[in-house]
């Protein structure tokens, strides 16, 4: 069944976008009944996921404006909190809530077209073709923002990282 | 080397603009105790972007989430077949009654539609014989011109009104007559 099949992948791009398990699984849902009512325009010389993964990363877009209005646990708190940090190195097993904590919190603020890049791109590991597919932008464009998104994320962090350093 | 373009460096290090670290920042970094964090901190920010990036989601309890979204399908493919299936209420269920309307309609609207055309065309007739009549055909001045020559008509009317008085009153004592 297409659902069953698919809603592995679905949920895994939605969760990587938004952070929350919640607010991915009701995007997955929508996503499908959306897939439903359009699935007349589908062009079948188009591979299902690109056309799928469209779909559940406009959705997530929309439910990311949403979500923006809501307060996100800022870095200097979660990192102390949730990471254990070596000397050798990080040390942590990431599960979903964590995991979801330290994507918004690295991808917020970042621009709406940086953030999309960054979850296709690095996050989902999609090729810059299918990131070129599903986005609709250019190859200069995505690799502009990719860059630039990759820049701020470890800025963030090392200026957090340094900090924690410097009291250690 | 000064702190400002180590850093620098390390950051284009990272960046991956930079192959590898010149072994002159190397050197510094062993140097230097402020510079040397910022690059651990480079490094971990790494490690960590990279641990997000190798991430799996879990999906928990996929199967409740299969039962959702066809719940949530099964819902909205209920409200499309309701709406196909809504059917007439009380005398509108009779179908000849469906096909008098139905025709009343059509005559209602093809008799409208003839009264506009007469009207329209009655409209239109009226125009044309308006343009022929010489003050619509002349302007503002033309018309002028004509109205004082009807004076002027009327004033020698006039004249000779006073001129032959007792030929005017037999006329009008006979018209009156008659």
């Amino acid at each position: 069944m297409l659902v069953e099949k698919y809603q592995h992948t679905a949920f895994r791009l939605a969760f990587r976008m938004l952070g929350d398990e919640d607010e991915a699984r009701d995007v997955v849902q929508d996503s499908f009944i959306r897939i439903w009512e359009k699935f007349n325009t589908y062009n079948d010389k188009e591979k299902f996921t690109s056309w799928m993964y469209r779909i559940v990363s406009n959705r997530a877009i929309d439910s990311i404006r949403a979500l923006n209005r809501r307060p996100v646990i800022s870095l200097e708190k979660l990192i102390p909190e949730t990471l254990a940090i070596q000397e050798n190195g990080i040390d942590i097993v990431l599960e979903n809530r964590e995991a979801g904590e330290l994507i918004r919190s690295i991808t917020s603020g970042l621009p709406e077209k940086q953030q999309l890049v960054f979850s296709l791109r690095d996050l989902q590991g999609l090729s810059p073709k299918e990131v070129q597919d599903i986005s609709g932008m250019t190859e200069t464009a995505i690799k502009s923002n990719l860059y630039h998104a990759r820049k701020t994320i470890r800025e963030k962090l090392t200026g957090i990282l340094t900090f924690e350093k410097k009291l250690l | 080397m000064k702190c400002e373009i180590a850093i620098q460096n390390i950051d284009h290090y990272f960046n991956k603009e930079l192959g590898e670290l010149d072994p002159e920042t190397t050197q510094h970094l062993a140097g230097c105790m402020d510079c040397n964090m910022h690059f651990i901190a480079q490094k971990k920010a790494k490690e960590l972007v990279t641990r997000i990036i190798d991430f799996e989601p879990v999906l928990n309890d996929p199967s409740g989430l299969t039962n959702d979204i066809m719940m949530a399908l099964g819902d909205a493919s209920s409200v499309s077949e309701t709406d196909k299936n809504i059917k007439p209420a009380g005398i509108f269920q009779n179908v000849f009654f469906r096909w008098s309307l139905s025709a009343a309609a059509i005559i209602l609207f093809a008799l409208f539609g003839f009264e506009q055309y007469l009207v329209l065309d009655k409209i239109n007739r009226l125009e044309t014989q308006y343009q022929n009549i010489p003050e619509a055909k002349f302007g503002m001045q033309d018309m002028n011109t004509f109205n004082s020559w009807g004076i002027r008509k009327l004033r020698n009317i006039n004249h000779l009104k006073a001129n032959n008085k007792e030929l005017f009153e037999k006329i009008s004592s006979v018209t009156n007559n008659i």
